[in-house]
């Protein structure tokens, strides 16, 4: 049935009128209530509320980006995990590494305590009651088995190096630490039998003078680069070391001052190193460009007699900045130097100066070198300059995401280096190679190396080097 | 340096009279009014109700803390760049140099030795190694 237009005109102007009547009523005693006080109805937010909840917003925004940054860090690091290139994950319910939110519930419940060297040994949680023990001894290190085949020689395996490191702590400041080398070698042609060689590669007693000052005497590694501090069978990558590191002295005896200085919040720092050493030596006494010895001046002379050779001291440091930019992408560059008198008359000086860089592009790529060179001044010869540099880059094949077993657990690496010696010798040599980590301390290594010598008495040609390399 | 993110605040208010309740609402009874012969009153009716909204919209609006009319500094809130935790400068720190040692390793005193030795071999900045050291002994193991 269909109703006339004008019933339809009143019927809606009348529906109009009544909605409006009703809307404005309560329109008109809400602001009456606007007017004296904020209504109590729970359809409304007073500004009490509204800041409660702001401030409450901010801080779980706040939380949420710090879990989010430390759980992106573990992710990595578990990743890793996964793939046999760091350690399997600790015991259940013991490790933070184990599982991120127990990781950030350590870390949530720590930071805002202040930390001092005393009440944070008493804080940890131990098997037993009572603060940690102020004095500790502790070993670690590394040691290496090794295969090689050299181009014209017979194979052969060998056991390269066994390095224990001793570390005694006593109390908060105090470290003495000791790192050695074993070595065994078939005695020289014509002889039976094999001989032992120990070696110290470095003692040093060290002294935690405060958060930016540690200070160190002793027989040490020089800071010249990074290499010679970071050069252990399962730090390194290649079963031998870059050629143009013997340009360089690895250690030496003096003192030094170190330390480093945060300059971020994201993990930036600066880095220094200063030492004061006695310096290279000569074999012979003389300043004859030969007779350069870069690790023989340890000041004890085989007579018993207690002298620096020259009677100088060598100088030098390193400075470097690290820059993280985000979890496991960081860039390291340094530069060093040193500056010392060689010969027995302390005539001759000898210099040295070494840039170092080190870029690490995500859970799997790392790319680092050295660049050196010295200035030798000596009697026969007039200043030479033994120089070289070398380059190496690493790729887990892991950052394929490929997920097959064995293949996730390898990281193919390169090298080049070159060395000349100043004289009339000169080396280039590549290596292409692979390392397949069994656990994160426990490596295969397989190189390939392709040398290149140009001089009176080359070195042998190619070789194929297999090493088990150990950290413990 | 790295841009300080920033948390930007919006305030949501559910309204029963919620302006995309009206879109709806309009849009849902106009389509069919529209179709027949009386146009001008059943505008005259949205055109009522609308004005209704709007008045009793008024209030609650001055009622309600009105982030479009705040300040862009009362808004925008600074999220303060919160240091690295200790886990975050282990996995940083010591991959730098050789693959991350796991925590149950060591025991608590092992790893307060070792990290002094790292502190100085790495030049660690002091603070960063007490963090480290604090997340690796809370993992330690017995």
């Amino acid at each position: 049935m269909v109703r006339s237009i004008p019933t339809i005109v009143n019927q809606t102007i009348l529906c109009g009128l009544g909605a409006l009547i009703c809307l404005l009523s309560p329109s008109a005693a809400m602001a009456q209530d606007v007017a004296s006080s904020p209504p109590p109805s729970s359809d409304y937010v007073s500004r009490e509320e509204y800041d409660k909840l702001k401030t409450e917003h901010e801080a779980m925004k706040t939380d949420h980006e710090a879990m989010k940054k430390e759980l992106d860090a573990l992710k990595a690091v578990v990743q890793q995990m996964a793939n046999g290139t760091v350690p399997g994950a600790p015991p259940e319910g013991t490790s933070p590494a184990a599982s991120p939110s127990e990781g950030k519930q350590v870390v949530t419940t720590t930071p805002s305590q202040p930390v001092t060297p005393s009440t944070e040994a008493e804080a940890v949680p131990t098997e037993t009651s009572g603060p940690l023990a102020t004095h500790s001894f502790s070993i670690v290190g590394d040691a290496e088995v090794q295969f090689g085949k050299i181009s014209g020689q017979h194979g052969a395996f060998m056991l390269s190096d066994f390095a224990p490191i001793f570390l005694f702590r006593g109390g908060d400041k105090i470290l003495f630490e000791a790192g050695f080398d074993f070595i065994i070698q078939n005695n020289a042609p014509g002889g039976s039998g094999y001989s032992t060689t120990v070696n110290l590669s470095f003692a040093t007693l060290d002294y935690l003078i405060n958060d930016y000052v540690t200070f160190l005497g002793g027989n040490m590694l020089l800071p010249l680069g990074t290499y010679s501090e970071r050069s252990a069978g399962w730090l390194n990558k290649f079963p031998d070391a870059p050629l143009p590191r013997s340009v360089l002295p690895g250690n030496g005896v003096g003192v030094q001052l170190r330390g480093g200085i945060p300059i971020g919040e994201k993990g930036q720092s600066l880095t220094y190193s200063a030492f004061v050493v006695n310096g290279p030596g000569s074999v012979d006494g003389s300043g004859n460009a030969d007779q350069l010895d870069l690790g023989g001046n340890v000041g004890l002379t085989s007579n018993g007699k207690f002298a620096n050779l020259h009677g100088g001291a060598g100088e030098g440091g390193r400075i470097a900045i690290f820059w993280p930019w985000k979890p496991l992408y960081d860039l390291e560059v340094g530069v060093s130097g040193m500056s010392s008198p060689w010969d027995n008359a302390g005539r001759r000086q000898y210099n040295a100066l070494v840039a170092d860089w080190a870029l690490h592009i995500g859970p799997s790529v790392e790319i680092k070198g050295e660049y050196m060179n010295t200035w030798v001044g000596t009697d026969n010869a007039g200043t030479i300059t033994p120089h070289g540099w070398w380059l190496q880059a690493g790729y887990k094949l892991a950052g394929l995401k490929l997920n097959v077993p064995y293949l996730d657990k390898l990281e193919l690496v390169g090298r080049y280096d070159t060395v000349n010696d100043g004289l009339s010798m000169r080396t280039k040599r590549g290596t292409v190679g692979a390392v397949y980590y069994v656990t994160n301390t426990l490596w295969l290594e397989g190189d390939y190396e392709f040398t290149s010598n140009h001089g009176p008495n080359p070195e042998p040609d190619d070789s194929l080097l297999f090493q088990i390399s150990y950290g413990f | 340096m790295a841009p300080i993110p920033s948390l930007t605040i919006r305030f949501s208010f559910k309204s029963p009279m919620d302006s995309d309740d009206l879109a709806m609402h309009t849009s849902k009874q106009s389509k069919p009014l529209l179709r027949g012969s009386i146009k001008l009153n059943d505008l005259f009716a949205v055109a009522t109700i609308s004005a209704a909204v709007i008045i009793v919209g008024l209030p609650a609006t001055a009622q309600t803390p009105a982030p479009a009319s705040k300040t862009k500094a009362e808004t925008t809130t600074q999220v303060k760049a919160e240091p690295l935790s200790g886990a975050e400068l282990w996995a940083l720190n010591c991959n730098r140099c050789h693959m991350a040692r796991s925590p149950g390793e060591f025991t608590a005193a092992q790893w307060q030795t070792i990290l002094m030795h790292m502190r100085v071999r790495a030049n660690l900045p002091a603070t960063q190694a007490r963090e480290v050291l604090k997340f690796l002994q809370a993992g330690a193991g017995k």
